[in-house]
């Protein structure tokens, strides 16, 4: 694969968890959880990733965004692997990718109000200090995803989970990054919320043109969000393809039952 | 199902809390029948399984719930005491769990204690106990029930921990299985093989089945009837062909529509409801749905009307008013 | 039913109130003999030895072998208690609190080392610890508060430890650090305000088993020095006359028995206050 085509990809990537070791220090019982995977999202594009629970694409996604280190393989940042980064150009790396995840409320802080859950990601990448300028923008990002500015200084305690879901995304893209990695974000959110959520990522992507790793076990939500499609199973990429292309004309028998499966 | 016998019977069940006096459910009145299965759908925090938590008695300790009448298998539930209660529910219902990992204890093997209830209601020995064990296990669908016996819960996949809560749940032949969420945590190529083992369960031994989700697909197929909740309020209720050939109420119409599905065109919209669902005044007597509501009008102020045709209860001013 | 509701919001918090109280108590006691003592407590009378309580107008609680006034003493013998089991608990929370932490946030070498030196420490009975401390590092005030520190310091670093880990797992957490959050910001923004109500109830049962180890160590002669008055110390003298005039005794008892006691009970009351606060938020 070439790694100039890609915003972010990562290259032959394994991890292994060590359960189990022998006196020596040895693992002895070792599960793979993701084996050998190739995966890039180009600028502006939906890739989505889709298996099973346990088939190691929230793994993946974490690697990708540098949340976990990979066992073996390298992760490459417009071309640049990351861990040869200088500082300089990680922190670019570290605001460019961000994260959405499953469960909203507990991506917060409980004792932090909206203000800091917003304020937080400005002031650890450096991108501005506190002040009226800070203020405005955090007032901007509010109003983009949908809510109102007395939600500042609420709590997340108090807020619904789509509420939430929307405040994590202002967090995500407050810091203009040119991929946010989705993983489940609208899993754990009511059927009539989910709508919303997903309808806000696909406007604000065609506003701002941010490239997306969406990580879904739906495959009807991923089929809807995504250009192209990675399906996992087991730790690999069993196939990938247009979105098209893999709904029209699964290959292998795994998505075959996916596919009808969501087809009830 | 039309005129059999109905064994649990609700009027008027209202949950608070008592710390805030918040209303949390109002009004709710259900029937089940005899070989039924129910579907109650709605949102996370519509109260659908409180409302199913108050027929098993394991409502936490901070909410009340009152009722006009709450009679479970010819029993009085505002009548009978605690204890009498325990031993109705113990005997006579089954519960199946949404987590399937909190509901066994970690540390037992299946075999020690899957047949405590048994034994404690029918005070029976335990060897009577794990022979029934296999027999139920074999009803679930595992064909090799004396190793799942031997087997501790996380050596067990969810599927199958889930088709062990379903056994647990049958041991004492109950009349009423109450399934919370049963297929949520579970991959969708097992939730299918979940559900159908419910239906066949029913088909076999004619037990009433409760199943609460918050996916209308998923039990659209499983359902006799169904009851959609919305806030604290059944909004509508009906057999299930009925629900998605001919709803009524404009909330289970955009719940219909907002199944995620791959018959979405991928460059229309998602039909989205605005808004979200309240928390507060619920007891309230005008419609609940009215600020969310897409076709919401001047008809829509004062009173909710609720109305019922035939099998098909409705609560909506506009499209089933006046029929009481 | 709207009246069982509301008696069982305003539940009294009993552990709370007594434990204040009894705080109150001492605090005031101590502030005051800055201002006022009936009796210089060093000052010896060798005429008026053990007058018993209420003997002598003047000497309410009576006076001990050397004509000491006994309520003076005590009042006295207050301002040390407090002085120690508030500073050592002090100094030893920090530097577990910054121990602790720094082993959970490292995970290298260093913080195994830092972990096992810990439990190594709380393997020692707890006074015996103290008193190889004060030996080392020197009788009197000083001495024991360093030796009570260190005393106090694992209790906090195995608290901090288990905490963060706790912690660590939160998906707040890998959220934080997917915005590059520094181990020091995170450790200060995020671990330390979660952590504060434990920490809290935590010191102020701390300064309760800290002033137990002062009264210990100056009951054996190891802590405050003579002719300087100390709880313990006083016990330590009352002993030799214990047969013949047992009030000696019972003063000093009172004193460290309703101190420890309250610290305690604070303790509690708040960890109850603050955990319930914690579930009616939701």
């Amino acid at each position: 694969m070439n790694k100039e085509d890609y915003v972010l990809c990562g290259e032959n990537i394994y991890k292994e968890y060590i359960l189990a070791k022998n006196l020596i220090g040895k693992p002895i019982k070792v599960f793979k959880s993701v084996k050998g995977i190739e995966l890039g999202v180009k600028c502006g594009e939906t890739l989505g990733v889709v298996g099973e629970s346990g088939s190691g694409k929230s793994t993946t996604g974490e690697i990708l965004g540098d949340l976990q280190k990979p066992t073996s393989g390298n992760v490459y940042y417009m071309g640049k692997n990351i861990s040869e980064m200088t500082d300089e150009e990680y922190r670019k790396y570290r605001g460019d990718v961000q994260f959405i995840f499953q469960d909203p409320k507990s991506s917060m802080n409980p004792k932090f109000n909206i203000y800091e859950v917003l304020k937080e990601p400005l002031i650890t990448l450096g991108i501005m200090s506190e002040g009226e300028e800070m203020d405005n923008l955090i007032k901007d990002y509010i109003q983009k995803v949908g809510l109102d500015e007395d939600i500042l200084n609420k709590y997340p305690s108090r807020l619904s989970g789509g509420q939430c879901q929307r405040i994590a995304i202002a967090r995500a893209l407050i810091v203009r990054p040119k991929v946010i990695i989705c993983d489940e974000p609208v899993s754990a959110l009511d059927v009539s919320v989910q709508a919303q959520i997903l309808n806000l990522l696909r406007d604000l992507q065609k506003e701002l043109k941010i490239a997306y790793i969406f990580i879904s076990h739906d495959i009807g939500i991923v089929n809807y969000m995504s250009d192209r499609i990675a399906v996992m199973y087991l730790g690999e990429i069993i196939e990938t393809g247009t979105a098209d292309e893999v709904f029209a004309t699964p290959k292998e028998d795994y998505t075959k039952k996916l596919i009808s499966c969501a087809l009830i | 199902m039309n005129g059999s016998e109905s064994i649990v019977e609700v009027k008027n069940l209202t949950i608070t809390d008592s710390a805030t006096d918040r209303v949390i459910a109002s009004n709710i009145s259900f029937e089940l029948k005899k070989g039924e299965i129910l579907g109650f759908v709605g949102e996370s925090g519509s109260g659908k399984t409180l409302s199913m938590k108050t027929v098993v008695n394991l409502l936490p300790s901070n909410l009340a719930a009152k009722s006009d009448k709450f009679i479970v298998l010819g029993n009085d539930y505002n009548e009978i005491s605690e204890n009498a209660k325990k031993a109705l529910i113990g005997k006579n219902i089954g519960l199946v769990p949404q987590n399937t990992v909190f509901y066994l204890h970690p540390m037992f093997k299946i075999k020690n204690q899957i047949a405590d209830g048994y034994m404690l209601y029918n005070k029976k020995k335990k060897s009577e106990g794990i022979e029934r064990a296999k027999e139920k296990l074999r009803i679930v669908g595992f064909k090799d029930p004396d190793r799942i016996l031997e087997s501790y819960p996380w050596q067990l996949s969810g599927g199958m921990r889930q088709r062990v809560n379903i056994a647990l749940a049958l041991m004492n032949d109950p009349q009423i299985i109450i399934a919370d969420e049963p297929t949520t945590a579970l991959d969708s190529t097992l939730q299918a093989q979940v559900l159908d083992l419910f239906k066949s369960i029913n088909e076999k031994t004619g037990v009433s089945i409760v199943i609460i989700s918050h996916d209308l697909g998923v039990i659209r197929k499983y359902c006799h009837r169904i009851a959609v909740m919305y806030a604290g309020q059944i909004l509508e209720s009906a057999p299930a062909d009925e629900i998605f050939e001919n709803a009524r109420h404009p909330y289970t119409k955009a719940l219909i529509r907002v199944i995620p599905s791959l018959n979405i065109k991928k460059d229309e919209r998602l039909m989205e409801i605005p808004g979200f669902v309240p928390e507060k005044n619920r007891e309230r007597k005008e419609c609940i749905f009215k600020k969310r509501c897409s076709e919401a009008d001047e008809r829509c102020n004062g009173d909710v009307k609720e109305g019922i045709e035939g099998l098909h209860y409705c609560k909506c001013s506009k499209y089933c008013g006046g029929e009481v | 039913m709207k009246k069982s509701m509301n008696k069982s919001r305003k539940k009294w918090n009993v552990s709370l109130a007594i434990g204040t109280v009894l705080i109150l108590a001492v605090v005031i006691v101590c502030i005051v003999s800055f201002i006022y003592m009936p009796h210089d407590p060093i000052e010896m009378n060798t005429t008026l030895n053990f007058l018993r309580p209420g003997a002598n107008e003047s000497y309410i609680l009576g006076t001990d072998n050397f004509g000491r006034d006994i309520l003076s003493r005590i009042m006295m013998g207050s301002r040390t208690v407090l002085l120690v089991g508030v500073v050592s608990t002090a100094f030893g929370a920090v530097i577990g609190i910054i121990l602790g932490g720094f082993a959970a946030m490292s995970k290298n070498i260093v913080s195994s080392i830092i972990m096992r030196f810990v439990d190594g420490m709380m393997a020692f009975p707890g006074i015996l610890l103290a008193m190889m401390l004060v030996l080392v590092v020197g009788r009197g005030e000083k001495g024991s508060i360093v030796a009570i520190a260190m005393f106090i310091v694992p209790t906090f670093a195995r608290l901090v430890y288990s905490m963060v880990l706790d912690t660590e797992s939160m998906l707040f957490v890998k959220a934080a650090k997917s915005y590059g959050i520094t181990k020091r910001r995170l450790f200060k923004k995020h671990y330390i305000p979660l952590m504060a109500t434990r920490l809290i109830t935590q010191f102020s049962s701390s300064i309760a088993h800290a002033i137990m180890v002062e009264t210990s160590l100056s009951f054996l002669g190891l802590g405050i020095q003579a002719p300087n008055a100390s709880w313990g110390l006083m016990l330590n003298e009352s002993r030799k006359y214990f047969l013949t005039y047992p009030y000696l005794a019972v003063a000093p008892g009172i004193a460290i028995v309703f101190t420890v006691l309250g610290f305690n009970l604070f303790g509690d009351g708040l960890n109850e206050l603050l955990e319930n606060g914690k579930g009616g938020k939701r």
